[in-house]
């Protein structure tokens, strides 16, 4: 199986994080050709030489988000047709917590299209972009092709979810193709992941006092979730998660107790989370809160914590 | 207290609304069974049902017999008998309305059949009994009793009471069996739950089939995709999750441009029961037709990739069909639109399939070789495909209906490029052509030479086709072998009894009806073999046929290497409607020739005109033609039917189109079903890339095509070519008027367009001027009244209008010239003045109007026909001894009132005159124009008055030349003037006495012998000519021309 790879690369403080550098190191052995596209200003050229030692990389400026370096290096490659699985992923999470050799053969497996390691209903029906892998037909399509040729840099974090993260898989549903992941949830996930979104529910009503209390939570807590924060535990169950998003880590989007899960994390992942929570830390100043999504993590009540939350 | 006072009190009264209608009900219910016409077999024949007794049958039609428009007894029908417009909108019972109305009971016509004036005179008695005419016929007269019919068909007959009993049994019961046929339960909101519980149980208990050899699929699942990349999927899986596992997919990519492939590919790729084929695009039939080559399993399913199986229906159908060993089953569709649920679930046979289609592709499964056998697909079908193919299977084998839901279809939104949204409905026609009759027996019958068969596809306009019929049989020529097939698309139940009494009236009429309307090409293609002649035509019943129309066209029809003919047809206004099409421009749309103008621009170009198609309500041709065509194009509804037949036609084999222009047909009115921009689409779309055609025609008519340009109707937005053409302006070449200008005259009549004009002495007035302007190298064309503003006006120099009832405002774009010849008293002054010149057909008025008016008129007098009234047309003395010839005109004319009193035997050419004087002394109430010499010339005196107004202002009638031109003597009331013209060779009168005198011994020899006759009319013929008159209003015209 011919893999091409094309990694979106952003770091602030113009580093190679010690997460993006292992998952570099990760997809090295699995792609025929690996790309990395990054809008980071390195101050370390060893950095520069580790990513050219594993990966084609091309710089470049910082805008238009993922989406555009996923499109930089896309146009990159002359023979896309020609691999057998084509994926785009970034560096906002830690992981693979599975070798991707496993992971790849399993979903070559599945009766779809194309996939991504979760997906979600929230906004609409689509795969997480932070890992996304397409089948050749899938990129033979004019939906494919179209959706690439026609995109233009956005710099607004929300548009480019709307537009490109939902609107990617959109495009794909709609002109035919069917989509997978590589989380399959269970039962038991979602009943969790509901009552989690129950509990998120209940502060994201709190947090829009305009709004009626009740109406709002039950609204919002019937809402679909995202399964890398409302799920995100699943990865110490042996990976079946294989990744944890460093949003997830930051910000403690569904209140679940962030720390309990790095601290879970560190245990039984020692080496894919070594310097992760440094990481976090010195680039804190660089990740101001977000208005009514979180303000970091934070220690649920032990009720919850016993019940819902993170590393229970 | 009144009565009705009473019934108003009990009306307003809580619940009296309801009580009054029951006393309603049952006081009608009362006097139809006292009255004894109701018919317990006759009604129970209609409904189906059994009655005890007469009594609930009467309330049952009362209830909703009537509203179904059933017939109370066969001697009544309710669509035919028209009560009184109160009675009608009080919602009272036509039945108990006739009976009600004295006047009705002895006078109306309660049924077609049934000539109630004729009958009254025959049986008196029946004018007095309690149901009057209706009543008599029912109770009193018995089968073998005679009725007269002439009035149906206008042709002398008569029928048997026994008769239309018969006729009206046998239509009923043809109608009931079609309304079973039409009505059949082929979408239903329910479904058989019961039946499907059953076949679930017993499918349990069914073995699993076999493949046709090991190791192949027991089934292959055929699925045409085009661009359905949204959809397929939900297709593909559907078939996935069948519970019957052992099948083969075949999907035919039919060179899809949108992802399909790709999905396909995707979907392939997991999946090895599935099978891509990727073809360049040539039609879902041909999709279709390709995975059937390539099937392995004993049998076929067929899929589109819009829909969806549910998951038990291969498992299902396969082992009830192995079992049954059926080789060709259906199940159950489930249909959901707007929020409602219906069902296709109908277990009818071929004779339901062959109305309408019940049974959807995507729930049939056929054995495979029966599908190869039947020819699979047809691929020159657009829609409809299934519908052929189900027909087709059903010929080899029963499709048998398996009550289990085989599919789920959401009709909700039709996507645009669904076939069913994209192609005409019309396709379904097409498929019905081809499987309503057997095409190959219906071209080896054998045909009877020289017979015509007229075949009208007729709905329920009984009177229209009624008059159609009359008008051609009336109007052909009696050598003419010729039949008529009434084709009844489906009409109400009345009006095929009606379309069957014809029968009785004149056997070479006949029908053929059929269940349903599916338009005129299945009509025609039904018709077909019915009839026995070998040639055919086609009308629609709008047309009426003018005397004559017969001959010519059958001289066109039967020349040499003839395609197919038509008559010209007039339109409304007597201008040209139909003559042939032409293709002046490369594209798709016709342009009719010379539409809107005189028949007479189309007549020059010969008595047969050929052109590149026909395009008319009435086209013949030979039999085994259209037989080899499989008759028209059943796509099009009706606009383009004939043009495409005749392209077909000569696309088929060499010849040529013929318009036989003295064959002519009037088209009073048209309706507007069907056709209109549909039809321009189909046939533009199937004749596109047209090279130019027929452009010669306009020249050679006298006129030049400049352009053409496309008028877009604002209301329909229908597309239309039309023409811009100008009249070039020539010399007179040779004749009497050499090297004078031809200019182009237009004569205004005041008589009506079509046939009716015929009867009209100004239409024959102008008729002859015409013609003798025409020896003087003028183009002259006659206008009826509804014509004198006719658009295409604007091509003519001159405007003469013969001035009679109606008055026209003369055209001031063109020289106008005013011919008073009858009625003065309508003229004024302004009206003479308005004209360029104005002429008076008399002496006295012309200086009254100079006297009264101070307009001056120049006397211009009436003349006679020189070439046609001369002394040769008949030898005296020959013919009848007292001759008239003229219409009654409402009066008993003096001339004859007092001729006949003087007791002379007088014999009568005319219409009107059965109040006045023995039926034996009307020869025929019409005398055909060129046969009026001879009589003048033959017979011993002619009779002649005037109306009382042109006599007191001195006109004198066209008849006093005619007959003096043939040296006839003349009987005429005095004219001043008339003794100064014509000395003593007309015996004149002013009180009757004078002419009871005349006749007291024999008149003839009051007149001067037949040389000095002689004499006179010679002088006539020179000086009173319709030769001179037009030689003068030339004269006048050049002068103000120029």
């Amino acid at each position: 199986m011919r893999v091409l790879t094309v990694m979106a690369h952003y770091d602030g403080l113009g580093e190679l994080a010690p997460h993006a550098r292992r998952h570099v190191e990760a997809l090295a052995p699995v792609s025929d050709r690996l790309i990395v596209v990054s809008t980071a200003e390195f101050r370390d050229e060893q950095d520069v030489r580790h990513l050219e030692k594993n990966a084609e990389l091309i710089r470049r400026q910082n805008i238009g988000y993922d989406f555009y370096s996923y499109k930089v290096g896309l146009d990159a490659v002359s023979d896309l047709a020609s691999y057998d699985l084509v994926v785009i992923c970034n560096d906002s999470f830690v992981g693979p917590l599975r070798p991707y050799r496993r992971i790849l053969d399993e979903m070559q497996q599945r009766p779809v299209d194309f996939w991504g390691m979760t997906q979600t209903r929230r906004r609409s029906h689509h795969v997480q972009s932070f890992f996304v892998a397409f089948r050749p037909w899938v990129v033979r399509s004019q939906a494919f092709t179209t959706f690439w040729r026609t995109m233009t840099p956005v710099s607004d974090r929300l548009q480019v979810i709307k537009l490109y993260e939902v609107g990617m898989s959109t495009r794909m549903l709609e002109a035919g193709f069917k989509a997978g992941s590589y989380l399959e949830e269970s039962p038991a996930d979602r009943r969790l992941a509901r009552a989690r979104m129950v509990w998120w529910g209940w502060h994201a009503a709190k947090a829009r006092p305009q709004m009626p209390l009740l109406s709002t939570w039950r609204r919002l807590g019937g809402e679909p979730w995202n399964p890398m924060a409302a799920l995100a535990d699943v990865a110490l169950e042996d990976g079946r998660l294989p990744l944890v998003k460093i949003d997830t880590l930051r910000y403690d989007p569904y209140r679940l107790g962030a720390d309990r899960l790095l601290t879970a994390c560190e245990q039984r992942f020692p080496e894919q989370f070594d310097g992760v929570r440094a990481y976090l830390e010195r680039t804190a100043p660089l990740y101001p809160p977000r208005p009514q999504e979180s303000e970091g993590p934070v220690v649920p009540p032990l009720p919850v914590r016993r019940t819902i939350g993170y590393a229970r | 207290m009144s009565a009705r006072s009473l019934a108003r009190r009990v009306a307003k009264a809580p619940g009296g609304r309801q009580l009054t209608a029951q006393a309603r009900l049952a006081l009608a219910a009362k006097q139809v069974v006292g009255s004894g016409v109701f018919d317990l077999d006759w009604y129970q024949r209609q409904t189906g049902t059994t009655f005890p007794r007469v009594l609930p049958a009467v309330i049952h039609y009362l209830r909703e017999g009537r509203r179904a428009e059933l017939s109370p007894c066969p001697w009544f029908e309710s669509r035919w008998y028209q009560p009184d417009p109160r009675k009608r909108r009080s919602g009272a019972d036509p039945l108990v309305s006739y009976m009600g109305n004295p006047r009705h009971r002895r006078t109306k016509q309660p049924h077609p059949l049934l000539n109630p004036g004729w009958y009254v005179s025959e049986h008196p008695e029946a004018a007095l009994h309690p149901a009057g005419v209706l009543g008599h016929v029912a109770t009193v007269a018995g089968p073998d009793a005679v009725l007269d019919i002439t009035h149906l068909l206008e042709i002398p007959a008569t029928t048997t009471v026994g008769a239309v009993r018969a006729v009206a049994e046998a239509a009923v019961d043809e109608w009931r069996a079609h309304e079973a046929l039409r009505c059949a339960p082929r979408r239903t909101p329910d479904r058989d739950r019961a039946a499907e519980a059953a076949l679930r149980r017993r499918v349990a208990g069914l073995e699993a089939p076999s493949p046709s050899a090991p190791g192949l699929p027991v089934v292959s699942v055929v699925m045409p995709v085009w661009n359905r990349a949204t959809t397929l999927r939900a297709a593909v899986e559907s078939v996935q999750a069948q519970t019957w596992t052992d099948w083969e997919l075949i999907v035919v990519d039919d060179g899809s441009t949108d992802d399909s492939r790709n999905v396909l590919e995707g979907l392939a790729a997991f999946d090895d029961r599935i099978q891509v084929v990727h073809a360049e695009r040539s039609g879902v039939s041909r999709a279709r037709n390709t995975a059937i080559a390539a099937a392995r399993g004993r049998y076929v399913a067929f899929l589109d990739s819009d829909n969806t199986w549910q998951p038990d229906f291969l498992d299902t159908m396969l082992r009830v069909m192995s079992a049954d060993g059926l080789g060709v089953a259906y199940a159950s569709l489930e249909l959901h639109r707007n929020g409602a649920v219906s069902y296709r679930a109908f277990g009818g046979g071929r004779e339901f399939l062959r109305l309408d289609n019940h049974v959807d592709l995507n729930v049939l499964i056929a054995e495979t070789e029966l599908v190869r056998k039947a020819g699979a697909f047809s691929e020159d079908l657009r829609r409809a495909v299934d519908y052929d193919l189900v027909l087709k299977l059903t010929e080899l084998s029963p499709a048998v209906h398996v009550p289990v839901i085989g599919a789920v279809y959401s009709d909700e939104e039709e996507a645009a490029d669904r076939i069913s949204v994209r192609e005409p409905v019309t396709w379904n026609s097409v498929v019905r052509t081809r499987h309503v009759i057997d095409w190959d027996a219906a071209a080896g019958a054998a045909r009877v030479p020289g017979r015509l068969s007229v075949i009208i596809p007729a709905r329920d306009d009984v009177k229209r086709v009624r008059r159609c019929i009359v008008s051609l049989l009336g109007g052909a020529h009696d050598e003419l072998d010729v039949e008529v097939l009434v084709v009844d698309r489906g009409s109400a139940r009345a009006s095929s009894i009606t379309y069957r009494g014809f029968g009785l009236a004149d056997q070479r009429v006949r029908t053929y009806r059929l269940p349903s309307d599916n338009g005129v090409a299945v009509a025609v293609a039904a018709g077909l073999p019915q009839t026995t002649g070998e040639f055919v035509a086609v009308v629609d019943p709008s047309v009426r046929f003018r005397p004559g129309w017969s001959r010519p066209l059958m001289e066109a029809l039967t020349s040499g290497d003839t395609l197919a003919v038509q008559p010209l047809a007039c339109g409304q206004d007597g201008t040209t409607l139909a003559a042939g099409l032409t293709f002046p421009v490369r594209g798709n749309l016709p342009l009719p020739l010379l539409q809107g103008h005189p028949v007479e621009d189309v007549r020059t170009l010969g008595a047969h005109v050929e052109v590149p198609a026909l395009d008319g309500p009435v086209f013949a041709l030979r039999a085994d033609f259209l037989l080899e065509l499989r008759g028209l194009n059943a796509l099009l509804e009706r606009t383009w039917l004939g043009a495409d037949l005749s392209l077909r036609l000569r696309t088929a084999r060499a010849g040529r189109l013929l318009v036989a222009t003295e064959s002519v047909v009037d088209v009073p009115e048209t309706d507007d079903a069907g056709g209109g921009e549909r039809d321009d689409e189909i046939f533009g779309a199937a004749w596109a890339h047209r090279e130019p055609e027929g452009e010669h025609l306009w020249d050679a008519s006298g006129f030049r095509l400049a352009h053409t340009q496309v008028d877009v109707d604002p209301a329909s937005r229908r597309r239309r070519l039309v023409p811009v053409v100008v009249r070039p302006s020539h010399q007179v070449v040779d004749g009497p008027a050499a090297g004078l200008p031809s200019l182009r005259w237009a004569i205004k009549t005041p008589a009506p367009a079509g046939e009716r004009a015929l009867s009209w002495g100004d239409w024959h007035l102008a008729q002859s001027l015409a013609v003798a302007l025409r020896r003087l190298g003028q183009d002259v064309v006659v206008d009826s009244k509804e014509a004198i503003h006719r658009a295409t006006s604007r091509f003519d120099d001159v405007e003469v209008v013969l001035r009679g009832l109606t008055r026209v405002e003369p055209d001031e774009a063109r020289t106008s010239l005013l011919w008073v010849i009858s009625h003065p008293e309508l003229v004024d002054g302004p009206e003479l003045a308005a004209y360029d010149h104005a002429f008076v057909a008399s002496y006295s008025w012309a200086q009254y109007a100079r006297d009264t008016f101070g307009v001056s008129a120049e006397p211009l007098l009436q003349c006679t026909d020189a070439q046609l009234f001369t002394p040769e047309a008949g030898r005296p003395d020959t013919g009848p001894e007292v001759l008239f010839i003229g219409n009654s005109r409402g009066i008993f004319r003096p001339s004859v009132q007092f001729a006949l009193e003087a007791g002379a035997d007088v014999t009568i050419y005319g219409g009107g005159w059965g109040p006045y004087v023995d039926a034996e002394r009307i020869a025929a109430p019409v005398l055909a124009n060129d046969l009026v010499p001879e009589q003048y010339a033959s017979a011993g005196v002619v009779l002649n008055d005037h109306w009382d107004d042109m006599r007191e202002s001195g006109f004198v009638s066209n008849r006093v030349f005619d007959v003096l031109a043939t040296g006839g003597r003349l009987v005429s009331d005095r004219v001043d003037g008339m003794t100064d013209l014509f000395g003593s060779s007309v015996l004149t009168w002013e009180d009757p006495h004078e002419l009871l005198d005349f006749f007291s011994g024999d008149v003839r020899e009051l007149f001067p012998p037949e040389a000095e006759r002689r004499e006179l009319a010679e002088t006539v013929r020179k000086e009173h000519s319709f030769d001179a008159r037009a030689r003068r209003l030339l004269d006048v015209a050049l002068e103000l021309h120029r």
